[in-house]
């Protein structure tokens, strides 16, 4: 298997050290974790930095894993995307760790968004003609087709269409099942269900060919609780996971950025946005949820609690883990 | 520039000539039959509209008098099978479905999902497609994308894009015949409809009313040397506790300076017109203003969405017709429409930012 590790720009690509710094917090007092912690929602990105490596480090030790692979640049928001120095830095960075290079595009780009896109593209393909690109847009991808075919492309988890299952993110739970004009036993409907959102369109044999034809090489996906029913060929895909960080939502509308222009947390606007994400965060409370949820910026993460056990213990067959420090925001 | 309706399963086809009458031209609906409700329910949908029986057709023979209904008032139905992911297991059920359909001969088919798309073209289904929102097409070479692989004859664009970045999109695809397909009220969910991942379900809150009715907290980045103090928390414990120590230290620059309040959405209460809270819960959001910047830029059809919302259609079908027909609608004339300025005035409130609005 192989370990990737993403970071969405350069200056949290800088602080890799203390990103992968492990400190045990179960050995802070409760009142002094609280001066540092608070209950605060925006600091679940923090806490899920160190918990994260206290799984994260066995695996790597048991399995002699180190990181292979940098993952780098942005998926949810435009207004983030690295500009093509960034991208240059990054890629030399992974050089000099030895390491393979991936390119992350964002999801729905508008047309200005997809010219920025491509102007990273020039640069990475000027840099390495044949890398790899996760694209998350339809439109990218056309693009990469057309004008990079020497790129190896990887379907991203934005274009990759599975349920989430946040609303009850473990499948021991109770659904919420509305059972108005239906006869069959909710445990058999509910069996069904967790069936079906397992399944997930790749398998469709009317869309597979096309995909191996149009060479994508690998595809995305995040950590489910309910996983993901994979054949016995895998698709003739390489299959990835990303790690601790799983997305459940996105948008173009943000909180953070309505702390400073309210109309944005529901509108979009062509003004350019402050970014006020750079400092602070705003978040809301989700507190009827047993696993923690945290919006960072426009998105809202969901942090992989025990269903994320098979992804570590050989349960689950996969090619590459995607290792996110921090929310890749 | 004309007006697309959902219709659910409480529309009678006396209610839909009704919405003729008041101005709609074409509809859409969705239909899950009674063998994929009893093995599936109604959160693994093949339309995105899993929250119970108002919000689909479940019966064929009502179906197919609905499309009869439509047709012979002179208007069009499209059929919606617009689910994100279709896993392959679901496939011989959504085939029968489209055989059913097919003998109905509706307009065209709403689809999202790219893998379905291409098992329709398997089925030697030619009737046109509506991109779907779901299909998250935000710029002309995604769009370019689709048709170079399927017949697609409309653009459903999606909720999250500017006026200016329509133009620019539509801009790049003058050359191929497309229409362009806005939603103009209601239902403009607060996440990117094709980016949302979560499940709708009639048993218990959504997604998206857990996120505008929870509290936010809005708070300042941790200071890059928290491990540094956390480790000092463990080792020095009683030392942290002084005012000159590190920890005290920490959280002063951490705090300052303070980040702004959270969002406040409420709307004041007035007495003028109609309370701005009620008129949000009727109207949801409101995109009335920009129903002509639209027209300008070459957006044909508005979709009012609407499905399992019959009570209001009517009264919101009349409201879109006006300003749809008026040669130059005005923000005054919009929020006489409305009929409260409390929530005309909160911008928050709007479908879309209109500059000159």
């Amino acid at each position: 298997m192989e370990l990737a590790i993403y970071f969405a720009n350069y200056e949290r690509l800088t602080e890799i050290d203390q990103a992968l710094h492990a400190v045990d917090l179960t050995e802070i007092p409760g009142y002094l974790s609280v001066a540092l912690f608070q209950l605060d929602p925006n600091l679940t990105d923090d806490v899920g930095n160190v918990t994260a490596l206290k799984w994260m480090n066995p695996l790597m030790a048991q399995q002699g894993l180190d990181f292979t692979r940098l993952y780098f640049g942005q998926e949810f928001c435009q207004n983030l995307t690295p500009p093509p120095e960034e991208v240059e830095m990054a890629y030399y960075f992974s050089r000099q760790q030895g390491w393979q290079f991936t390119y992350v595009t964002g999801g729905y780009l508008a047309e200005p968004s997809l010219e920025v896109t491509r102007r990273n593209l020039e640069k990475l393909a000027e840099l390495e003609p044949t890398a790899e690109v996760v694209f998350n847009d339809w439109g990218v991808f056309r693009m990469m087709r057309r004008d990079f075919p020497d790129f190896v492309p990887i379907m991203g988890r934005i274009l990759n269409k599975q349920t989430r299952l946040n609303l009850f993110t473990e499948t021991g739970d109770e659904l919420p099942i509305s059972r108005d004009s239906i006869n069959l036993d909710f445990e058999e409907l509910r069996r069904n269900q967790i069936e079906a959102y397992r399944d997930v369109n790749i398998s469709n044999p009317d869309y597979l060919p096309h995909l191996h034809a149009w060479g994508v090489r690998g595809i995305d996906m995040d950590i489910t609780p309910q996983g993901v029913e994979r054949p016995e060929d895998g698709w003739n895909l390489q299959l990835g996971f990303y790690y601790p960080w799983g997305f459940i939502a996105t948008a173009r509308n943000c909180p953070t950025a309505g702390t400073l222009d309210l109309t944005r947390m529901f509108i979009v606007k062509d003004k350019s946005c402050g970014k006020p994400c750079r400092k602070y965060n705003c978040s809301p409370n989700l507190l009827q949820f047993d696993t923690p949820l945290v919006m960072r910026g426009p998105t809202l993460f969901v942090f992989h609690a025990d269903y994320a056990a098979p992804y570590f213990n050989g349960q689950v067959k996969y090619e590459r883990l995607i290792y996110q420090p921090y929310i890749p925001l | 520039m004309f007006m697309n309706v959902g219709l659910g399963g409480l529309d009678t086809p006396d209610m839909i000539t009704e919405y003729i009458r008041r101005g709609a031209e074409e509809f859409f609906a969705g239909f899950i039959p009674r063998e994929w409700l009893e093995k599936y329910g109604w959160e693994v949908c093949p339309n995105r509209r899993p929250m119970g029986a108002p919000y689909n057709y479940s019966q064929a023979p009502v179906l197919r008098e609905v499309v009869q209904t439509v047709h012979e008032h002179g208007g069009r139905i499209n059929l919606a099978v617009n689910a994100h992911d279709n896993g392959s297991e679901r496939l011989a059920m959504l085939h029968d479905q489209f055989n059913l359909f097919e003998t109905m001969e509706p307009d065209g088919y709403i689809v999202a999902d790219p893998a379905l798309l291409f098992s329709m073209k398997a089925w030697g289904i030619e009737r046109p497609i509506h991109l779907s929102t779901g299909v998250g097409c935000f710029n002309s070479e995604s769009v370019r994308f689709f048709c170079d692989n399927f017949p697609i004859r409309r653009l459903i664009i999606p909720r999250k894009l500017t006026i200016r970045e329509m133009r620019l999109m539509m801009d790049g695809l003058s050359d191929l015949d497309l229409e362009y397909e806005v939603m103009i009220i209601g239902y403009r969910c607060f996440f990117n409809d094709e980016d949302c991942h979560s499940v709708h379900s009639a048993a218990r809150r959504n997604l998206c009313g857990d996120i505008i009715t929870a509290p936010f907290k809005v708070t300042n980045h941790l200071p890059k040397n928290w491990k540094e103090i956390a480790e000092r928390m463990r080792d020095k414990r009683t030392a942290e506790l002084h005012e000159d120590s590190p920890l005290n230290r920490f959280r002063q620059e951490w705090q300052l300076p303070p980040p702004p309040p959270p969002p406040d959405f409420s709307i004041p209460p007035s007495t003028e017109g109609l309370d701005g809270e009620l008129a949000r819960i009727v109207f949801q959001t409101c995109g009335l203003c920009a129903i002509k910047p639209m027209r300008d830029i070459g957006i044909q059809v508005l979709k009012v969405p609407l499905r399992g919302d019959e009570g209001i259609k009517s009264r919101i079908i009349t409201i879109v017709n006006t300003v749809m027909q008026h040669p130059n609608p005005t923000r005054e004339m919009c929020m006489e429409l409305i009929n409260s300025p409390e929530f005309c005035r909160a911008k928050y409130n709007c479908y879309y930012h209109v500059p000159e609005a």
